[in-house]
């Protein structure tokens, strides 16, 4: 009678014992991070010291989820050139807790070892990541000219950037042409009245003149963001000027950069192509019909071609212009574009071993500079890099456009936004969606905005 | 003697209940007291350390009044999803009881809904609410449709409603079967033959008997309609401004987004407190009152 | 009597109608399943021009949908077959065994089934890390355990209640234990709640998915719910892949649920609700 009883708890007891060794094991077999020690240790017990020691399993944690598929393929390519060395993708969807799951990993003493992530939240971490100084000047070497100063936080350089991306009010140069009646010379375009002028033509055609896409990371980091980015064309000057709006000196209220932009943004919402649902903010259809010549301007950037690339039926030919925000031709932002190195790779430096974070090294390398990875990146997924010789040239029609203004220097830095606190696009985005559709005033949005700032006074 | 059934005892307790107590120990008890533990504390992803603030958390929480207008907003569509999904799968499930042919076939069909879960089923609601049903409503000129639901302030608090509604029907529904299956066959025919209408006999009849099932139902929509996450993100990301946002979405928001994780994991306990006593009062409510019959 | 059918007829119509209303969006994503995204987008309600299965391919491709089917199939039946083995055994032990223990027990794991993941989100990692037991299928497993133990042992409790005590009172007589007793006894009898909860449970844990994307990171481990959203990307979604690859991973568990249904109702109705 005991007998049976003991029988069955024994049986149960191996197998939940039997578990727990399973996923030891599977720890072991998996995890060669060493970030919790005692797997590792385990593993350089048992594994035969030379091979432990040259194999090299390293993470990557993406945030890019548009090109999970074309990492995976080129991590791939990379384990057949680098036998030794595994790269393992963690893909984190959009809407799938990417942040969540960076913090969790990262809580747990697992962190990846690389990440692919917003500047701005590896400036939150900074702490967390190896400081890749000694690796500074090869890398301002390969890029082109301010790529590696645009990537500094906090003038350190800890993040690698791989692409660029450059946003305004992208053009339907057909549209446009067809209601000009001729060529298209974007150096016309140099103030706001001559953006009216030029919307009240594509009007009479019939087409909408502007697509404002009306979600809150659109209306919120991308517009808004402008503002605090064109207070100057250096970003410790605009850190300072968030600063005093932070603790009172400064006024949003009559500041001239930003009540230039909402000015400009009172005209765009007359032209809106959704003016009847402002806030429906579908990116696939946006961007479709602004692609097909539904809407002559898109308020966007070069990240769009994503989507419109592969679009049938769409037109070829596509522009970007900056956001006026004044008449006079003269002001900074009239006729520069905001450009941006959005996404860094960083190398963590909470858990990981110092073989992982070399390995880590030459493969941050390996994505900018190789061939096969270039492919990747500027032919597959049409992303621009800020790199000089570059092996792969872009089909990107809007980065090219973009490189000009790069070339000529015309660029907004808009760097200012990563040393933002992580809710305030979405939290000051809210108030931008109230002012589109006219539930908030100049005043009302001017200080929802100005209250934001100050609640995260001394955080 | 008492010491050998102690023993005995104690035997019967771990190997009944030895795995599954420990594995709830293990994964809900213990990380929900550390949870606990570090709404007292400081601690910080981004810094790691635990330094002890007592319930200073929780005071920023009584002072977020964002916090409690949702909760508020939470109350509100946690009633209607749960008063509609409940009055719906009743009904539904009352006739689909009546015993005609491809009843079952309908059964599976409401049941369908429960077999996708979360996100991707949010994502094509959403895609319903964005564009299909402005389309239809343009081409007809159905002034309710030809915007967006998800852009409306109160249109997306109904969005939320419907979608969620429509999802805990087929499942509630089955319950509900079960609990009429119990009583139909004798009690109904006994009823039919006294006379009795549709109407007088879910009242007399049905609605007594099945009050266990009604119970659960109850139970089951409130605890999962407080928790709804998925949906809410997927649906309306909390959109318009931040006028559609349940509690649970503006706790991992503070939580994550703004990197308040001391409050957001101290609104969680609130919210689970809330949560825990509505869902056992009413339970315990309605059973009392089941027992009375 | 042609009155009572005419009713009757009309009740049919009108509930096949609801239905239909009901499963629009489905019937949605299965036509859109066979067009391009783009056409998706422009006009969702249009038919398809012809009857493309490329989505399909590209979803099965993609996805690597066989390494996820073999990981989604393991790990939803281990666990549920976990989850139903002791969950059933603790359900008995609150049954039958009226301890303070046991009911504080029961109205905990009550309580629990009102917690919000994301609660213990952070502190779960947080303990699995250090004890280093993170990216493994035997820790997604243990927790489905934990996580799916309250609902089960609630199911189960209900159920157990409504067994007579004589049953068992005359199998003790003969002298078998209390395991055998439920083993031989209790254990044939609780078959319609079992199927219910394992229905319930693998719908759960089939198309979970914030847990495993904790869980497991290398993509030999994936389960369907995690190589399925890859298609998710960071401003769109591409719709009409995601949908084929949705519908691949749905119909194991529709097939599972057309076998089983009929259970699923006797189950609940003498489970639960007693």
């Amino acid at each position: 009678m005991k007998r049976s009883k003991l029988l069955i708890l024994g049986v149960c007891m191996v197998f939940v014992l039997s578990l727990l060794a399973a996923c030891s094991q599977d720890n072991t077999k998996n995890n060669a991070s060493g970030a919790s020690s005692e797997p590792s240790e385990t593993q350089q017990a048992t594994g035969t010291e030379s091979q432990s020691a040259k194999e090299v399993k390293i993470t990557f944690f993406n945030t890019s989820a548009e090109i999970n598929t074309v990492f995976e393929n080129l991590f791939k390519v990379y384990k057949e050139e680098h036998p030794n060395v595994t790269v393992e993708l963690i893909p984190t969807p959009i809407g799938g807790a990417q942040i969540e799951k960076f913090q969790s990993l990262l809580a747990s003493g697992n962190p990846a070892t690389v990440v692919n992530l917003d500047a701005g939240t590896i400036f939150q971490y900074k702490d967390k990541f190896l400081d890749l100084e000694p690796e500074k000047a090869k890398y301002e070497d390969l890029a082109l000219t301010g790529a590696i100063d645009g990537a500094l936080l906090d003038g350190k350089f800890i993040g690698v950037p791989y692409s660029a991306q450059g946003y305004g009010l992208l053009y339907n140069k057909r549209v446009v042409e067809e209601a000009i009646g001729g060529a298209f010379d974007p150096a016309t375009i140099q103030t706001r009245s001559d953006l009216e002028a030029l919307f009240k033509k594509i009007e009479a055609t019939g087409k909408a003149p502007i697509m404002i896409h009306g979600a809150d990371w659109s209306l919120g980091s991308h517009y808004q963001g402008l503002a605090y980015s064109l207070q100057s064309n250096d970003v410790e000057t605009n850190r300072q000027f968030v600063e005093d709006v932070k603790n009172g000196t400064a006024d949003l209220s009559t500041n001239q950069a930003f009540n230039g932009l909402m000015d400009t943004l009172d005209m765009l919402k007359k032209y809106n192509a959704r003016k009847s649902d402002p806030l429906v903010a579908d990116y696939n259809k946006d961007s479709a019909d602004f692609a097909k010549g539904e809407a002559a301007f898109f308020f966007m950037g070069d990240w769009s071609w994503a989507v419109i690339g592969p679009l049938e039926g769409r037109d070829n030919e596509f522009g970007i212009l900056p956001v006026p925000i004044s008449d006079n031709a003269a002001d900074y932002g009239n006729t520069q574009v905001a450009y941006t190195e959005p996404k860094l790779f960083a190398i963590d430096n909470s858990g990981s071993t110092p073989e992982q974070q070399e390995a880590a090294k030459t493969f941050i390398e390996w994505l900018i500079t190789s061939e096969a990875s270039q492919k990747a990146i500027i032919g597959e997924s049409g992303l621009a890099m800020p790199y000089k010789n570059l092996k792969v040239e872009s089909s990107n029609p809007m980065s090219s456009a973009i490189a000009k203004y790069v070339a000529e220097g015309k660029t907004v830095n808009i760097g200012v936004t990563n040393y933002f606190p992580a809710d305030w696009w979405a939290k000051t985005g809210a108030s931008m969606q109230k002012y589109l559709v006219d539930k908030l005033d100049r005043a009302g949005l001017t200080k929802e905005i100005q209250d934001y700032w100050k609640s995260t006074a001394g955080k | 003697m008492t010491n050998k059934k102690t023993i005995r005892n104690a035997g019967t307790f771990l190997l009944f209940g030895g795995p599954s107590v420990f594995a709830f120990f293990a994964v809900v008890l213990i990380p929900f007291l550390f949870g606990l533990y570090l709404t007292l504390t400081s601690w910080d992803v981004r810094v790691g350390d635990h330094t002890f603030l007592g319930f200073a958390n929780y005071v920023e929480v009584f002072k977020d009044k964002v916090f409690f207008t949702q909760l508020w907003f939470t109350l509100k569509y946690v009633f209607f999803t749960v008063a509609i999904a409940n009055i719906a799968a009743f009904f539904l499930a009352f006739a689909l009881t009546s015993g005609f042919k491809g009843q079952q076939f309908l059964r599976t069909g409401f049941f369908t809904p429960n077999l996708i879960g979360g996100l991707v089923l949010g994502y094509l609601w959403q895609l319903l609410f964005s564009q299909v049903l402005p389309y239809v409503g343009e081409k007809y000129g159905w002034s309710l449709f030809e915007t967006s639901w998800l852009t409306d302030t109160d249109k997306g608090f109904w969005a939320l409603v419907i979608v969620s509604a429509w999802q805990f029907i087929g499942y509630l529904m089955i319950i509900y079967i079960a609990g009429f299956m119990s009583v139909r066959v004798d009690v109904l025919e006994a009823a039919s033959i006294d006379g009795a209408n549709g109407l007088t006999k879910i009242r007399k009849i049905i609605l007594p008997l099945s009050a266990p099932a009604i119970v659960i139902c109850i139970f089951i929509s409130i605890s999962r309609s407080f928790l709804t996450y998925d949906l809410n993100l997927a649906l309306t990301k909390g959109g318009p401004f931040n006028s559609t946002e349940l509690s649970s979405y503006h706790v991992v928001q503070k939580a994550f987004l703004s990197n308040e994780y001391g409050i957001g994991q101290s609104e969680a306990v609130v919210l689970f407190a809330v949560v825990a006593i509505i869902a056992l009062t009413q339970a315990y409510f309605l059973k009392k009152l089941e027992v009375e019959e | 009597m042609r009155v009572l059918k005419t009713t009757i007829y009309l009740k049919t119509i009108s509930l096949y109608i609801l239905l239909l209303v009901f499963l629009f969006p489905f019937l949605v994503i299965i036509l859109n399943t066979f067009k391009t995204t783009q056409q998706f987008v422009e006009s969702p309600l249009s038919l398809p021009t012809r009857f493309s299965f490329d989505n399909y391919g590209k979803a099965f491709k993609d996805m690597d949908f066989i390494t996820g089917f073999l990981n989604s199939s393991m790990i939803t039946i281990i666990s549920v077959l976990l989850i139903v083995l002791f969950s059933s055994m603790t359900g008995y032990l609150f049954v039958r065994f009226n301890w303070k223990a046991n009911s504080v027990l029961f109205y905990a794991m009550l309580a629990s089934m009102t917690l919000p993941f994301q609660a213990l989100m952070i502190p779960l990692v947080v303990i699995y890390g250090d004890l280093g037991l993170l990216n493994s299928k035997g820790t997604l497993l243990f927790m489905y355990l934990g996580f799916g133990v309250p609902f089960a042992v609630f199911t189960f409790h209900g159920f157990i209640k409504g067994v007579p005590l004589e049953l068992e009172e005359s199998a003790s007589i003969d002298g078998s234990s209390r395991a055998r007793t439920f083993f031989q006894i209790v254990v044939p009898l609780l078959k319609p709640v079992m199927v219910t909860l394992i229905v319930l449970d693998t719908l759960w844990i089939w198309n979970d998915y914030l847990l495993p994307s904790l869980l497991l990171q290398s993509p030999s481990m994936r389960t369907l719910p995690l190589s399925n959203y890859g298609f998710f990307s960071t401003y769109s979604v591409d719709f009409s892949p995601l949908m084929a690859g949705l519908i691949m991973t749905i119909i194991p568990v529709l097939i599972l649920y057309l076998i089983l249904q009929k259970h699923i109702i006797k189950g609940i109705t003498e489970g639960a609700l007693k």
